[in-house]
């Protein structure tokens, strides 16, 4: 029988104070919590979704960014700042991170001919720590045999990465939550008091928690949070769709050269996960709601013109599409800042692309804002590592296990693993181990998958659910 | 023929019946029963039903169950199981099933709410006992389609079954007598923030709490060169899977050179030889098509056909 997920409750918690109280675990909030956690803290995250990374991170496409413009806005630097910490993080928590280039592309002449200048550009702003390269046709054929031969000259950029996002996010959280941080899922902060010496906050299950600083890490519904210190944002909310592709197209990450570049995003590029899935997009629209995750055809569509032209033909097989909602603050950059009531509180705002590259810099600047209101950081003398998940695929020929999902090559002793560490649900699972991600869309396993985490759970197989809430699967 | 061992991946029905005509073969089955997909299948074509057949093939063969291949090479195949993993070398058949099409391939846009099943998903938690829910959506009309039909008529309040294409093998009817409604068109959008609500096909929008995705195409999982039963083409049939099994199975033993047929017509086997030219056609009646050169009009689903000496290419007339 697997260790319950929600961390079992005190009923004396709400006598207890903590040091600080962190809304929101998606990376800006797991990567403050896993920061606190290096430290001699009581710290309590609450989260709303039943597991980390459900919100804003969950539509992330995994790339660690080097170029974002303007070169001089905060998003800019935290995300190069970001890039650089990402590496050490994701080496003490066993999380793969490829190293890659990016390729900006010119298929046509006038984008050739500019691209000399756009390279000086970089070059200026990106120093030494990130080479800018002028790339010909030559190299391009011999690097980049899928890319079209249309493309007459690149400009290659160094320092990119592809990071195995989901489990950044579980690694990160098993991390703090194994030094100490607590944890409190499936609640939703519906009530900030800011008294003297103590701000009070209350969820939608009433409980009351009490802390001496708080950190605003509520991605999306960042806004609503501040709402509640007395502090106002609006979002201009953001879609972006991602098209999932069953194999992996090219070497480097490439994206065609524009002119001008809308400061809004780089207008997306043909990407790769680190399972050697291939990843076209974002595209950028304005999405209704918070909840308007729909991919309609005309993404797909704008998708397929931007990316397809500078491939050849064999794409590979679509397996879905999906759309995350990006927080877009009114000056189009991250605004972390403390609230206007109290000094003890500080929001994390407009965290959209590239806020899960710039996130260690993120959590190192509201630790150090933390800090100058008076949080005394006290490293602790020992911590617990991060037990890296397992996983098959990396050394199929050193294993054993029954596989489960043939698609992405997972055993039914890693869905097991995924359940007694915390997930709950089919989504979960999945988001976890990798399984069900594939061109089978999960009809090979999902049964199975579904039968194993109710026999671990100890629950019938009609209560499991694809993300909790009334997501069910399956009636009896 | 050479003496290499026939290494089969997957113990349905298209990985048994070539067992029967490979007595030394080695079966691998991902699974922990044998038989694939069919083994549960009792939804007669022409009044062959899968389940009996399976039954009837699984006698007598061994069957190594819970092991997975998972990657080709030239000699052989990798495959992994409880006590490890291991090369085994020979020639390699994949009778590994058909995928279900995906979304972005079937044109469905909207939301991704639970309750959307691809095909083998939604079959497999039938045949363990579960439902999907009152009003189902079945987007496909075929074989397979039918036969879950028939298991969730006895299940659910109400199925329709949305198509654009009809099946080879089962008329209308089949699906009417079962109390389904059938409604022509393709589904488009998909409504719903938790459960799914709502289809909307290019023509009506229907009420629902389950869509089970049953739109085909063949899956060359390992990429591999000889393929059999649904890995290779989409059979309706059961008896035609073990007919297309049996070619296959006809032309290794024959031996020559082999030659991989080309075209825009499903085939299988996927090879022929100059000693072996006997190919079945993966379309259903009336069709004409150009087999190495030859325009022939089909008389029945799953024709089969000699392909005259040349190039092996099949395409639509």
């Amino acid at each position: 029988m697997g260790k319950s997920f929600y961390t079992d409750f005190d009923p004396f918690l709400y006598m207890n104070r903590y040091d600080v109280i962190i809304i929101g675990a998606g990376i800006t909030g797991l990567m403050t919590a896993y920061k606190l956690a290096h430290h001699d803290l009581k710290i309590i995250v609450v989260e709303a979704n039943p597991e980390p990374g459900w919100g804003v991170s969950k539509g992330h496409a995994a790339v660690v960014h080097v170029v974002q413009l303007p070169f001089s806005s905060k998003k800019s630097k935290m995300a190069r700042e970001g890039n650089k910490m990402m590496e050490d993080i994701c080496r003490e928590l066993g999380v793969r991170l490829e190293r890659t280039s990016t390729l900006i592309v010119a298929t046509k002449i006038h984008h050739l001919l500019a691209l000399p200048f756009m390279a000086l550009y970089l070059r200026l702003n990106l120093g030494r720590d990130f080479p800018v390269k002028l790339r010909g046709r030559r190299y391009l054929r011999h690097e980049e045999p899928n890319l079209t031969e249309r493309a007459l000259g690149a400009i290659e950029i160094y320092g990119y990465g592809v990071v195995d996002s989901f489990d950044l996010i579980y690694a990160l959280y098993e991390f703090s939550a194994a030094n100490g941080a607590e944890f409190l899922f499936g609640e939703r902060v519906i009530d900030v008091e800011i008294g003297n010496d103590e701000i009070k906050v209350k969820t939608d299950k009433d409980r009351l928690l009490t802390s001496n600083f708080l950190v605003n890490a509520g991605g999306l519904w960042a806004d609503e949070i501040a709402g509640l210190t007395g502090d106002e944002i609006t979002f201009e909310l953001g879609k972006g769709v991602i098209l999932v592709f069953d194999r992996r197209q090219t070497k480097r990450l490439i994206s065609p050269a524009y002119l001008k570049p809308d400061p809004k995003t780089k207008g997306g590029a043909i990407m790769f996960t680190v399972e050697g899935r291939g990843l076209w997009g974002p595209n950028l629209r304005t999405a209704k709601n918070k909840e308007d995750v729909t991919v309609e055809e005309e993404d797909i569509k704008a998708l397929t013109d931007k990316f397809g032209p500078l491939l050849k033909e064999d794409l590979g097989i679509s397996i879905k599409a999906y759309a995350g909602i990006r927080p877009i603050p009114p000056e189009n950059d991250f605004r972390i800042t403390y609230s206007s009531r109290s000094r003890r509180i500080v929001h994390i705002l407009g965290t959209e692309s590239p806020a899960y590259t710039a996130s260690p810099a993120i959590a190192e600047k509201v630790v150090s804002m933390l800090a100058s209101s008076g949080l005394r950081l006290v490293p602790k003398k020992k911590v617990f590592p991060r037990e890296p998940f397992p996983r098959i695929r990396d050394n199929p020929e050193g294993g054993r296990g029954e596989i489960v999902c043939l698609c992405s090559m997972v055993t039914e002793e890693e869905i097991r693993e995924a359940v007694r560490r915390g997930s709950k649900t089919l989504q979960g699972v999945m988001f976890r181990t990798g399984a069900g991600m594939g061109i089978c869309q999960g009809g090979r396993c999902m049964a199975e998958i579904v039968r194993i985490i109710a026999e671990e759970l100890g629950i019938d197989v009609k209560e499991v659910t694809l993300r909790g809430g009334n997501t069910w699967i399956v009636r009896k | 023929m050479d003496r290499e061992k026939i290494v089969i991946i997957g113990s349905g029905l298209a990985g048994l019946a070539l067992a029967e005509m490979f007595p030394d073969s080695i079966l691998i089955e991902v699974k922990r029963q044998p038989g694939g997909l069919f083994s549960k299948d009792n939804c007669p074509v022409a009044g062959n039903i899968g389940s009996e057949m399976i039954n009837k093939l699984l006698y007598g063969k061994k069957v190594e169950i819970e092991t997975a291949a998972y990657r080709l090479d030239s000699e052989g195949v990798w495959v992994i199981n409880r006590n490890g993993s291991k090369k085994i070398n020979g020639k390699v058949i994949l009778a590994t099933g058909f995928r279900e099409r995906t979304s972005v391939e079937l044109g469905i846009y909207g939301y991704r709410p639970a309750g959307i099943f691809p095909f083998t998903a939604a079959w497999d938690l039938v045949n363990m006992g579960y439902s999907l829910g009152e009003k189902v959506v079945i987007y496909g009309y075929n074989h397979y389609s039918l036969s879950l039909a028939s298991k969730l008529s006895k299940l659910c309040d109400k199925i329709y079954i949305v198509y654009s294409r009809e099946s080879l093998v089962h008329s209308l009817d089949e699906a009417l007598s079962l109390g389904v409604d059938l409604i022509r068109g393709r589904i488009k959008w998909v409504e719903g923030r938790d459960r799914i609500s709502l289809v909307k096909t290019d023509s009506e929008e229907i009420k629902t709490d389950a869509l089970i995705i049953a739109e085909f195409a063949p899956w060359n999982q390992l990429g591999a060169e000889f393929l059999a039963g649904n890995a290779g083409m989409i059979l309706e049939s059961p008896l035609k899977v073990v007919e297309s099994s049996m070619l296959l199975a006809e032309l290794l033993k024959t031996g020559g050179n082999m030659e991989r047929i080309r075209g825009n017509v499903p085939v299988l086997p996927n090879f022929v030889s100059e000693r072996f030219r006997k190919v079945m056609l993966g379309v259903g009646t009336g069709i004409r098509v150009t087999v190495g050169g030859h325009v022939i009009i089909t008389e029945e689903p799953y024709q089969v056909v000699e392909i005259p000496p040349g190039k092996p290419i099949v395409e639509v007339a």
